[in-house]
């Protein structure tokens, strides 16, 4: 990648705070690598869903039959009791250069280090909900869930996790505004806390706070921490004294004088600039309170009517150069994001636009204004809020490594492209997670060997639980550790192998009613011959 | 075709002379005679000897920063009780930093670029705070520079004896001579403390503050050399002359024939040994002449004044005559390197010269044997057998194929086309071999670049193009004279280095051969003065080379720059030119030997 295309961002045309790598100190580089090959998990939830994601007109995934079997290219994978899945490079379903209207070519840089998976399922959720990460107690329509902590915050509190004890808990959840807080239903956040972490079995699960303003979060870490800037102005002015020192010598002759005068002079002007350098950190800068056009974002992006909608994007990217400096400081490592409106004031917008904007029984466009406002909401998703981070945490590199290639974003959405139907998830990753997971692939979980196609409800393919407990072990965290987080009360059994609840998370099944989970699953032709499958296990081809 | 044409209203550039088949005219002022034109020596008189005066005396000199090879170096050393895979990875890992410190020029030596920009000062001290921030972070690097108190020390151990220690050793190692209680007190003081407390070692704050002022520090930087003994003058007062005293002049030794500082051994060694004394001094050069690192201290010498690497990327244009030119022989082929091996040879030639007893400037100009260590560079020279490298070469040239020394090598003759360029050819012979000072083209000189045909040779095409007008028939060779013939000696090597009775062309369109033309070399050369001496060839130009002296005198004139870090003066420096002209006449290594016992070494007049 390009210094310049790095300053651009994903957008190339909105600047946004940039990210200077080469402002980025190897003190912390080497912090950083001493660290243990410490990883960082980068959580996005998109919401809503209810358009063209994948299938024959996908604007989201590759552009593919709604049934793949027949398509020249794919490796297919027959596993016992289940269904074949299938997997090919992502650079094999390149058209016109682009995967798709979203995933286009300025993605082609990291490419090689995503992951794009068709069919996960949230198994005890129907409706809307915020269950991307594991907050699967969320749905408005299901009931009598255990509050379960979703996965960042299950990383933040492992010491498998974090290698640092002194980093132990921390994690930053970034939403879009002060409204988006609490769990849901009644609330609207994505990420599920401990309220006493010492005691995650026991603890209560509570909403976490969330940050929504990115000079807020640098003064937070940055403000406390200790940096190396401090110790480069004293040294810069030990420096200068050295060298007047130096040029005060009698012994030195009017020549020599004059040519330690001319460094002196030069050396003021580094001093100054070392001292200007009082916002940067690590090649960060501490963001400003206002958006470019003047308004104030202190509240975030729902509050400002005054802001622009390049403001908001803006905000975003700016957000995502403040997560790399903490990253690449080795400040914090778990991060969860979400937003919804990215481009209205309204805060429902997103809701009224899908179910307006898509029908997905007829494959018809019903609303071209609410329908494009989606697309546009899921590329600011896609392109501002995942790949703008991926590619500022790919500038870094130390030994031919990047710091995108010890991190794992993951970008999850709350549907798929029916209202509600919170099955057949496309799942979207950058990075590698220190070389665990297989990256460059398309994976395609679902089961092509029904009646069910992708028009009207959808196919079925692998529980979400399972994503999460891969997702937990690619950050480290072994199964042994989070399986013992999950409830019996909501652990299904099927899933439940010698006492252990495989996976993570609540593994019931959302019923027929939509108002309850049971024991019965919402498709007996798929999931009731899964019994005995461990949960925990990599799902087919993830794992390198 | 004259394409010489004068046009007042037209100011072109003065790169004139460097640009491939670049055709000059000079208008209003010429060239005019050797002497009038300042080409011939001053200092030096007809019989190749360099006059030497009573009235000489040392010529005052300005303080002067580190070249940046020179920069480099002194950092490894400073950082010289690392292992060495860890010091690869820290000096990596300060790369990007690293880079901001300005390439020196090699115009006139990079010992003489004092140039001293924001980019410089800027990147010194970006350097110093990187690296002292990545050493004081790492356990295992701070252990390794705190060995000097004992192999078991680490970060913790750098408190009370031990830390006096560390402080002693590294800021010897920034002074480069012993340091004094005071000055040691001062660099460790913490700057936080209101009662001069010192600084805490044993944290990475407390490490990187004093490990960075030191590589930052302007005795790391720039070597002053006025703590020696005061012969003449007033101290600090221009013209003050100082005698060096044996830690300067140990420095001085180890950046000459380095391009480093002196090591842990020679400090030690030089404790108990008065260098200013000569004999005393003679071991001392010879131990630092002895070592591995003198080859490329002196090789980067060889390379700055040849400026091997300037030599073109062969074939850089794709076309296909070059193609054509080429075929079969695997030019810029994966697992080829020709450029390279044209270059290593001439490193060759020169080192082994150097560093075989009995070497002289005449083996460099005359060798008959081949030092193609590569198939590929043995295939363009027509000789079957390699030289391994160290042996005494015995390897000589097919007879139809007869070349000498680095003149008729394909370093000196290549270049990145189908074609040779007898005036970059010539010129670099008369600037680098001879020493010559050719005033640049005129502001008012209207260039062209002259047009291949197919039915005159390149020289032919030159001679045209640079033979005036009939209105001003010198205006092009008042100057002209004394390059062209000098490229035009070597017009039997094609512009790849393979020897050639006959120039092929190509046709301007298709690019494939069209025809072959009868190459002449036979020219008149001036050498000396304005004598024009007849050449059948470049072995015999070679030959006229030696035999007038001119080459040697500029060798030693090449020499005294890169050694003295000026330019040398006519009126002052005849001795030492002198001096070092007969050491050349016995062998090269005396020669480089001797520069270090001249007066420009061993004293400083300051300014």
């Amino acid at each position: 990648m390009t210094r310049r295309h790095f300053l651009q961002g994903a957008g190339g045309a909105i600047l946004s705070l940039p990210f200077l790598p080469s402002l980025i100190g190897n003190r912390a580089m080497a912090a950083l690598l001493a660290a243990n090959q410490q990883k960082s998990f980068i959580g996005v939830g998109a919401f809503h869903g209810l358009y063209r994601m994948h299938g024959p007109k996908s604007q989201l995934m590759p552009v593919l039959p709604d049934d793949i079997r027949s398509v020249a290219g794919f490796t297919p994978l027959s596993l016992p009791g289940k269904h074949t899945v299938y997997a090919r490079p992502l650079s094999q379903l390149l058209q016109n250069n682009q995967i798709s209207q979203i995933i286009n070519s300025s993605f082609n840089p990291v490419l090689s280090k995503m992951l794009m998976m068709q069919g996960l399922d949230f198994l005890s959720i129907y409706g809307h909900n915020g269950a991307q990460f594991g907050n699967q107690n969320t749905s408005g329509g299901v009931t009598g869930l255990s509050s379960t902590a979703s996965i960042d915050q299950v990383m933040a509190n492992s010491l498998n996790f974090y290698k640092n004890p002194a980093l132990k808990g921390r994690s930053l959840v970034v939403g879009p505004n002060k409204y988006e807080t609490g769990l849901r239903p009644g609330g609207y956040g994505i990420s599920s806390a401990y309220q006493t972490p010492s005691s995650p079995l026991t603890s209560a699960i509570v909403s976490p706070p969330l940050a929504y303003n990115p000079q807020a979060v640098w003064d937070k870490y940055f403000g406390q921490a200790p940096t190396t800037l401090p110790l480069k102005k004293t040294l810069v002015d030990l420096v200068l004294a050295d060298y007047k020192s130096v040029r005060g010598s009698r012994a030195l002759a009017s020549e020599d004088k004059r040519v330690l005068d001319q460094h002196i002079e030069l050396l003021q002007n580094t001093q100054l600039a070392v001292n200007n350098q009082s916002l940067q950190i690590n090649g960060g800068i501490r963001p400003p309170n206002k958006a470019p056009s003047g308004a104030d974002w202190g509240a975030g992006v729902y509050d400002l009517v005054a802001c622009t909608a390049a403001d908001r994007r803006i905000l975003i990217k700016t957000m995502n150069s403040v997560i790399t400096s903490l990253i690449s400081s080795g400040l914090c490592h778990s991060f969860l994001a979400s937003s919804e409106s990215l481009t209205s004031t309204d805060l429902g917008a997103w809701h009224a636009w899908a179910h307006a904007g898509y029908d997905n029984d007829k494959d018809l466009i019903a609303n071209v204004e609410s329908y494009n406002s989606v697309i546009t909401e899921n590329t600011i998703v896609m392109q501002d809020m995942c790949l703008d981070l991926a590619l500022k945490l790919d500038s870094i590199s130390s030994n031919g490594s990047t710091l995108l290639d010890s991190s794992l974003i993951t970008c999850i959405q709350e549907h798929s492209k029916r209202g509600h139907e919170a099955w057949n998830i496309p799942v979207i990753t950058f990075g590698s997670a220190g070389g665990t997971l297989k990256t460059g692939q398309y994976l395609d979980y679902r089961n092509f060997e029904t009646t069910r196609n992708d028009l009207g409800w959808t196919r079925f393919g692998f529980p979400m639980n399972q994503l999460w407990a891969n997702l937990l072990q690619a950050m480290d965290v072994p199964p042994g550790e989070f399986e013992a987080l999950g409830k019996v009360a909501d652990s299904h059994p099927s899933f439940t192998i010698n006492g252990r609840r495989t996976g993570y998370g609540v593994s019931l099944f959302w019923t027929a009613d939509g108002a309850s989970v049971g024991l019965v699953p919402v498709s007996s032709s798929h999931y009731s011959t899964w019994g005995g499958t461990d949960l925990s296990s990599w799902l087919p081809f993830i794992k390198a | 075709m004259n394409i010489c044409l004068l046009k007042k209203s037209k100011i072109r550039a003065l790169a004139a002379l460097a640009l491939a088949f670049v055709l000059v005219c000079t208008y209003g002022q010429g060239c005019g005679d050797f002497k009038s034109a300042g080409l011939q020596p001053q200092s030096s008189s007809s019989d190749g000897k360099f006059i030497c005066r009573a009235s000489d005396s040392i010529s005052a000199n300005t303080v002067r920063r580190l070249p940046r090879v020179h920069l480099l170096n002194s950092l490894k050393e400073f950082l010289s009780r690392m292992n060495t895979n860890d010091l690869s990875i820290v000096m990596a890992n300060a790369q990007a930093q690293l880079e901001q410190l300005p390439i020196d020029s090699m115009e006139r030596f990079t010992t003489n670029d004092t140039i001293l920009n924001q980019n410089h000062v800027d990147a010194i001290f970006e350097i110093a705070f990187e690296l002292a921030s990545i050493l004081a972070t790492n356990q295992g690097y701070v252990a390794q520079l705190a060995s000097i108190c004992g192999v078991d020390s680490s970060q913790s151990s750098l408190t009370g004896v031990c830390a006096k220690t560390f402080a002693d050793y590294y800021i010897k190692k920034t002074f480069k001579r012993p340091v004094t209680e005071l000055e040691v007190s001062s660099l460790l003081a913490d700057p936080s403390s209101t009662t001069q407390a010192p600084l805490n070692l044993t944290s990475s704050d407390g490490l990187t503050i004093f490990l960075g002022r030191l590589m930052a520090h302007p005795k790391f930087y720039y070597i002053f050399n006025n703590e020696g003994l005061l012969i003449s003058g007033s101290e600090g007062i221009s013209g003050a002359t100082y005698q060096l005293n044996k830690y300067e002049l140990l420095v001085k030794l180890t950046f000459l024939y380095w391009q480093g500082p002196p090591n842990d051994y020679l400090y030690e060694k030089i404790e108990s040994t008065d260098i200013t004394q000569q004999e005393q001094m003679r071991t001392i050069v010879k131990y630092i002449l002895d070592d591995p690192k003198a080859k490329m201290g002196i090789n980067t010498f060889y390379t700055e004044w040849l400026k091997t690497p300037s030599l073109p990327l062969l074939g850089a244009s794709g076309s296909t005559a070059y193609s054509e030119f080429s075929k079969g022989l695997n030019i810029n082929v994966q697992g080829h390197k020709h450029r390279t091996d044209m270059i290593e040879e001439i490193n060759d030639i020169t080192e082994y010269y150097t560093f075989t007893p009995n070497g002289r400037y005449e083996d460099l100009i005359m060798t008959p044997f081949s030092f193609a260590k590569t198939s590929d560079l043995a295939d363009l020279y027509g000789v079957s057998s390699l030289w391994d490298g160290n042996s005494e070469p015995t390897i000589r040239f097919p007879a139809s194929e007869p070349r000498a020394g680095i003149l008729t090598r394909a370093a000196f003759v290549a270049n990145g086309t189908e074609y040779t360029n007898p005036i970059h050819k010539g010129k670099r012979i008369r600037f680098d071999i001879l020493c010559g000072e050719l005033p640049p083209p005129p502001a008012n000189l209207d260039i062209k670049p002259a047009a291949q045909n197919t039915l005159n040779t390149t020289r032919e095409i030159i001679e045209v193009a640079t033979a005036g007008t009939p209105t001003s028939p010198n205006q092009c060779m008042s100057c002209h004279r004394f390059m062209n013939p000098l490229g035009f000696a070597t017009e039997n090597y094609d512009s790849l280095g393979r020897f050639r009775t006959l120039e092929n062309k190509f046709d301007p369109l298709t690019g494939l051969l069209k025809t072959s033309l009868n190459v002449n070399t036979h020219t008149d050369a001036i050498v000396k003065s304005n004598e024009v001496k007849p050449v059948n060839d470049a072995i015999e130009l070679s030959k006229a080379i030696v035999d007038s002296r001119v080459g040697q005198q500029c060798m030693v004139r090449k020499y005294f720059r890169y050694a003295f870090e000026r330019t040398e003066s006519n009126t002052n420096d005849g001795c030492t030119l002198d001096n070092m002209m007969i050491n050349l006449d016995g062998s090269l290594k005396q020669f480089f030997e001797s520069a270090a016992f001249q007066k420009p070494f061993l004293y400083r007049k300051v300014k």
